[in-house]
């Protein structure tokens, strides 16, 4: 069995929290998995991606087109590395995208982000997680909404409920994160991009 | 996060707990990706398991510390990036030549494709330039047997050992079994043999016969070592080198190409000689994968020469010299090897897509410093030529700031501007600009060079309190120590004082007009006195203080544009850049409240004060600066 996600996203975002949680579900419920992670110069505002792998594996890196699953924290960075994807791989992208830091940037428009997400790989669930995250009063649980969309589209192996909840308990401020989980945990049937 | 039998461990975590489980009693480390999360778990570690950690000035020093302690008889671990060893290459070279009296393991993170690196040079050159054997895990489920294995042998030979990581493997994540260890914690021998530890040319010349012969044993003790084997059987051989072998196994459980023989030498330097022999035997055709420089590639056809094996061996020629080694890179090697028709893949990035380098964090103080001290020498009017050096504020090398000219390696900064002082006509400044840890480090002794040698150049020390690059670790400028308890806080400004510098300025570096006018005195004392100057630009990081803000629950202040003031000049998101500035359609300024951490150093570079504070710093949160 193997089993590959990638994630994508911009430094700071918490990627690796994420990749971290999902990590520990599953190695509490027993099953394999490697995480290769981004640290240093590249996390300050840059591109990062954490390659997650599940199963009878051995090496870091997600192949190229052999993700099952591409979870995207912002638009740029989800088109960024669609060609990680498989062909019926499927997409969890939030609707948000953040400037680069750069004198006189010009970045492609959202339709045309979304429109890209169109042509590779199979499902995508897309919405802005970030705005739900506002609502319930920060940012900062943009990726445990994400978390709950992940859980309960249940496509890894393993990732049970149960499991997942059982880490966000270990989280600080407990009660917001179970919260957000089962935000996600729930819009999963209206967000499913046609 | 998990729970109490399994951990899910970073690679470095991993190493960090390993070396408990082998009976570790002193550890010393300076800061440096990917090596740096060894000695920050240790140093969490430390108490309960009663051994002794510190963040030492630089590399050279944590090696002759963690060496000091296994010659005085204790298991050490000294922890570096891979171009840390280079400042630690002299203590390094002798320390085979004296051995030690207990464990000595030296864990060098290297990093290929260089992730976060000036190079990505090979360490396992260093094993065998300098006769210290390496060890390199061959997957990420064998990091704690082969640590545990790295502090036995070294016990057993009395000598120091290698364990060498990469990016990839200090920053794996996997599962952990944590066994508590039992603690035998002993005090060194009384008595340190000078015969053995003082290298005079007549001990060293037999210290260095005596060094050969170990090294001989250690290689006959790699030949029939568990971590060195040979699985699978058929003509075809694959030799792989430490965690080489980890994509060569999964490349071959993808590519279902039969019968393929493989030989793991995770401790490959010395290369197990008779090993070798043994596996080349009956195979018609030999690849040898191994990630950077062709090391256990050279010393086997040298073999096979020497021995008059006759076989085909194909290594660098397909697998890549550049970069890390990928599923897919070594995917491609093998199917190019056995001539098989497979395609290589490419990642296809959509060129309608920004690149998105890193920046500098939204509230940086070097994004102010740099700011200011940019409009200073510009308005000075004279040519600058920025020295720059190792740290965040290397980042200021690229838009909208382009001042770092130069960036080789820690200290550089003062090193080269040293150089260039005395080259350059007048009309230029040199200006060198150096982090408070890398000061430390390894700047001041260019900078006593400097004012010995009377050399004209301004340099910046960009004091924000911690090592912030590595993820803010406390240095000799912090006050804490490497557990983070108080301890003695070096003065910047009084070392600067002590080295001998004569003019000596400090700016805050959210004070943008202010720092302005400090940087153009100081330019202008260099350029009429042609003496070295100082200026101390003291902010803490930013990124730090938030999260001390957040864990504390201190309100985080904000600001706001008003938008009816905005004249979309666009100097606050083209010059100044900071992410959390960010301009509309139509060019008018928006503050994202997600981002914004309330620094306020955009307030002095609006021409029309257009940024306003939505809530003041509290006295809380002034207080969690130091």
């Amino acid at each position: 069995m193997e089993y590959n996600i990638l994630f994508a996203g911009v430094g700071g975002q918490g990627i690796i929290t994420l990749g971290r949680l999902i990590g520990s579900a599953l190695t509490n419920s027993g099953f394999n998995v490697l995480m290769a992670e981004t640290h240093g110069l590249s996390q300050r505002g840059g591109s990062v991606t954490v390659h997650m792998r599940v199963g009878d594996v051995n090496s870091p890196l997600v192949p190229l087109g052999g993700a099952d699953l591409l979870v995207g924290l912002e638009l740029i960075e989800a088109v960024r590395n669609l060609g990680y994807l498989s062909r019926d791989g499927v997409k969890i992208v939030n609707d948000y995208i953040m400037r680069p830091s750069i004198p006189k940037i010009e970045i492609p428009s959202r339709e045309y982000l979304i429109n890209k997400l169109r042509e590779g790989g199979g499902d995508t669930y897309i919405t802005s997680f970030t705005e739900y995250a506002l609502e319930l009063g920060d940012i900062i649980y943009t990726n445990v909404i994400i978390l709950g969309v992940i859980t309960s589209l249940d496509i890894i192996p393993g990732l049970t409920r149960d499991s997942v909840i059982e880490v966000i308990g270990r989280l600080k401020n407990k009660e917001y994160n179970l919260k957000a989980f089962n935000i996600g945990y729930d819009i999963v049937g209206e967000i499913k991009m046609i | 996060m998990e729970s109490d039998k399994r951990l899910y461990l970073l690679g470095n975590e991993a190493i960090a707990y390993s070396s408990v489980e082998a009976g570790l009693e002193y550890a010393s480390a300076y800061p440096g990706t990917p090596s740096t999360e060894i000695l920050e778990t240790l140093a969490k570690l430390s108490r309960k398991y009663n051994f002794y950690v510190e963040w030492s000035v630089n590399e050279k020093v944590a090696f002759e510390a963690a060496y000091g302690a296994a010659i005085a008889g204790v298991k050490s671990l000294v922890a570096m990036k891979h171009v840390g060893v280079n400042v630690a290459a002299d203590p390094l070279t002798t320390s085979a030549y004296t051995g030690v009296n207990n464990s000595f393991v030296i864990v060098s993170a290297d990093d290929p494709s260089m992730w976060s690196s000036q190079n990505e040079q090979d360490n396992r050159y260093y094993g065998l330039r300098s006769y210290i054997p390496v060890l390199e895990p061959p997957t990420p489920y064998h990091i704690k047997d082969v640590v545990i294995e790295a502090f036995k042998l070294s016990e057993k030979f009395r000598h120091p050992f290698i364990l060498r990581s990469t990016t990839r493997l200090s920053h794996i994540r996997v599962s952990y079994e944590f066994n508590e260890p039992r603690r035998d914690i002993h005090r060194g021998p009384l008595d340190i043999d000078p015969a053995r530890y003082s290298v005079i040319p007549a001990h060293a010349r037999r210290l260095r016969v005596d060094m050969l012969a170990r090294w001989s044993e250690i290689e006959r003790y790699f030949n029939d070592a568990w971590f060195n084997w040979v699985e699978g059987d058929g003509d075809k051989l694959i030799i792989t080198s430490g965690f080489s072998y980890s994509y060569v196994v999964d490349a071959i459980s993808k590519l279902d190409i039969g019968d393929v023989k493989i030989l793991s030498l995770s401790g490959m330097v010395p290369l197990p000689k008779k090993l070798v022999l043994e596996a080349v035997e009956d195979v018609d055709k030999v690849l040898i994968v191994e990630e950077l420089e062709p090391i256990i590639e050279t010393h086997i056809k040298s073999l096979l020469y020497d021995t008059d094996v006759r076989v085909e061996v194909v290594g660098k020629e397909i697998i890549p010299l550049v970069g890390e080694l990928t599923l897919d890179k070594v995917l491609d090697a093998i199917a190019k090897w056995l001539e098989l028709d497979i395609k290589s893949k490419d990642l296809n990035i959509d060129e309608n897509l920004p690149v998105r380098p890193p920046a500098f964090c939204p509230g940086c103080p070097h994004r102010g410093t740099f700011f200011s001290l940019r409009k200073a020498v510009n308005r000075s009017g004279v040519k600058p030529i920025y020295s720059g050096d190792i740290g965040c504020y290397s980042l200021a090398v690229l838009p909208p700031f382009k001042m770092q000219d130069t960036i080789v390696d820690m200290g550089s900064s003062i090193g080269l501007a040293n150089g260039f002082a005395h080259i350059l006509p007048e009309e230029y400044i040199v200006v060198a600009t150096i982090g408070d840890s890398t000061f430390f480090h390894s700047g001041i002794t260019p900078l006593l060079n400097a004012v010995y040698n009377k050399s004209p150049i301004l340099v910046v020390i960009l004091d924000n309190r911690v090592t912030a690059m590595t993820g803010a670790q406390p240095n000799p400028g912090s006050g804490y120590d490497a557990g983070w308890e108080e301890t003695i806080k070096i003065d910047i400004k009084k070392v600067v004082e002590g080295l001998g510098i004569e003019y000596i300025a400090e700016v805050d570096p959210f004070k943008i007009r202010e720092s302005e006018k400090i940087f153009r005195d100081a330019v202008e004392y260099v350029r009429r006195y042609r003496r070295p100057a100082v200026v101390i630009a003291k902010r803490a990081c930013t990124l730090l203080i938030a999260a001390w803000a957040r864990r504390r629950g201190i309100e985080i202040p904000k600001y706001d544009v008003d938008v009816d003031k905005c004249i979309k000049c666009g100097i606050c998101y083209n010059n100044f850049t900071c992410p959390a500035i960010y301009p509309d359609d139509e060019g008018i300024a928006h503050i994202d409240p997600a981002l914004c951490v309330g620094c306020g150093e955009c307030l002095d570079i609006c021409p029309t004060k257009a940024f306003k504070p939505v809530s003041e710093w509290s006295d809380e949160f002034k207080s969690l600066w130091w």
